[in-house]
């Protein structure tokens, strides 16, 4: 969309005028957003920077079109990157030091990076068929099989059980399919 | 008896496994191929479940060099010092530290009403009206709104109504500020629903905590907590219990006050 190479572009050149206009139209939004969920104007105000800057590092990596708009993709990116950071406090509790000195020295990367991974499986969940998604989004959100059963007409959770065995199965194979995957994966 | 892998691994998530299924765990992880179906099934887990984040840990350090590189580009340091001026420029300097002062006032109101209603409950009085009673908390929940410009002395004036229990009075301004703001709708649910719980309209209080529970809110989980109290104070403790067991198994809001519910009345 020549609109999202507008802004992707004004990114990288570090258009002023065409930057504001999404402080303008997307910022108030992010603020909305980052205050409802424990959050304050300050906070949204960081996260909006970071985004911005994530997605122009995103773009000068590998340039990519956007299939929604770009003020979609940002506030998206925004809603993520403030996701991430109210999981945060909880993160580095078991892990190992050395490891945590190289993440907190390469944040920035690490965030990226974290970011293309779930837009990854998200693409392949969106590729799956709309059964499997919704018996996998109530899977992955802890809900039990019985409400399952109830909520999409299973015969029994047995075989609520095996729907989901077999469309994780299916989520897993696309995800490892993907030419992306290699890059992200942990080691 | 062998647990098949699937089964072991979503056992392993639901933190169900067994004595002899958590030593098969152990097992099972010198297989790499099992270490790497746990890998990923954990990253699906933190992706999508909708509080969660999944962090990128032991990924290949020249991938992670190379883009942290391209974070000190040019063009990218030229991004952020305009994006700092623009900041500057063109942000209204809002009332941040006016609302930040206005929590710690709630907040001390809070601490005051905690400790009162901890003294006041002995152990021993367990009836579902007393618990009800000693786990409400009014004023935690006023603490946690936000101020915005526009509904200010609303919102302030609604608040001091329902602190001081005149909640039909507090009820056209908190169902006017669900409509017309849009910023604190979580918190608002809850005001309605805890000043339609105290007048006893229990109904239209589930209705609310419903519609919060039903919301894409990150507070939304607080809406089981209050509709647990309710049926408390319903007298209804049976579906009081369930709406506690829930909370406790799959730690949402106030999990550890859900199980001291829970011991109080069983």
């Amino acid at each position: 969309m020549a609109d999202d190479l507008k802004y992707l572009r004004a990114l990288l050149t570090s258009d002023s005028a065409v930057i504001s206009e999404l402080y303008k139209d997307t910022l108030p939004k992010v603020k909305k957003f980052v205050v409802q969920n424990k959050g304050c104007v300050e906070d949204a105000e960081d996260i909006f920077q970071k985004a911005l800057v994530q997605i122009a590092v995103r773009y000068k990596k590998n340039p990519f079109s956007i299939k929604s708009s770009f003020k979609a993709f940002l506030f998206t990116a925004c809603k993520n990157l403030w996701r991430r950071e109210l999981n945060k406090s909880s993160h580095w509790v078991t892990k190992d030091i050395e490891e945590e000195q190289f993440y907190i020295k390469n944040e920035d990367a690490h965030v990226l990076l974290e970011q293309e991974r779930l837009e990854l499986f998200q693409v392949a969940l969106d590729l799956s068929s709309d059964n499997c998604k919704s018996i996998l989004e109530m899977f992955f959100n802890d809900v039990s099989y019985a409400d399952m059963v109830k909520d999409l007409a299973y015969s029994s959770e047995t075989v609520a059980r095996q729907r989901v065995f077999k469309c994780k199965k299916k989520l897993i194979e696309l995800i490892k399919d993907s030419p992306r995957f290699n890059a992200l994966r942990e080691l | 008896m062998i647990t098949p892998d699937n089964l072991l691994l979503e056992k392993y998530f639901k933190n169900s496994l067994t004595h002899e299924e958590h030593a098969q765990f152990e097992i099972r992880k010198k297989d790499s191929k099992f270490v790497e179906q746990l890998i990923i099934e954990q990253q699906l887990h933190d992706t999508f479940h909708k509080a969660g984040w999944s962090f990128a840990n032991n990924v290949d350090k020249t991938v992670i060099s190379e883009y942290q590189e391209l974070f000190n580009d040019e063009d990218i340091v030229n991004l952020k010092a305009t994006l700092k001026n623009i900041d500057h420029s063109s942000e209204p300097i809002k009332s941040r530290y006016d609302f930040r002062w206005k929590h710690l006032i709630y907040a001390a109101a809070a601490s005051v009403v905690i400790i009162i209603s901890v003294s006041q409950f002995n152990g021993t009085n367990s009836t579902p009206d007393h618990v009800y009673a000693t786990y409400l908390d009014k004023n935690q929940l006023t603490y946690s709104i936000v101020r915005d410009g526009d509904s200010q002395s609303a919102l302030d004036e609604a608040t001091a109504l329902f602190i001081d229990e005149k909640y039909k009075e507090a009820m056209p301004i908190i169902e006017n500020s669900i409509i017309t703001s849009q910023e604190n709708l979580p918190a608002f649910y809850l005001l309605k629903g805890i000043s339609l719980m105290e007048m006893g309209s229990y109904d239209d209080a589930i209705i609310a905590y419903d519609q919060l529970i039903s919301s894409d809110f990150l507070d939304a989980e607080k809406g089981y907590w209050y509709k647990g109290l309710l049926y408390l104070k319903k007298g209804d403790e049976k579906k009081a219990l369930m709406i506690f067991n829930k909370i406790r198994k799959e730690h949402l809001y106030n999990a550890g006050k859900a199980t001291e519910i829970i011991e109080l009345l069983n």
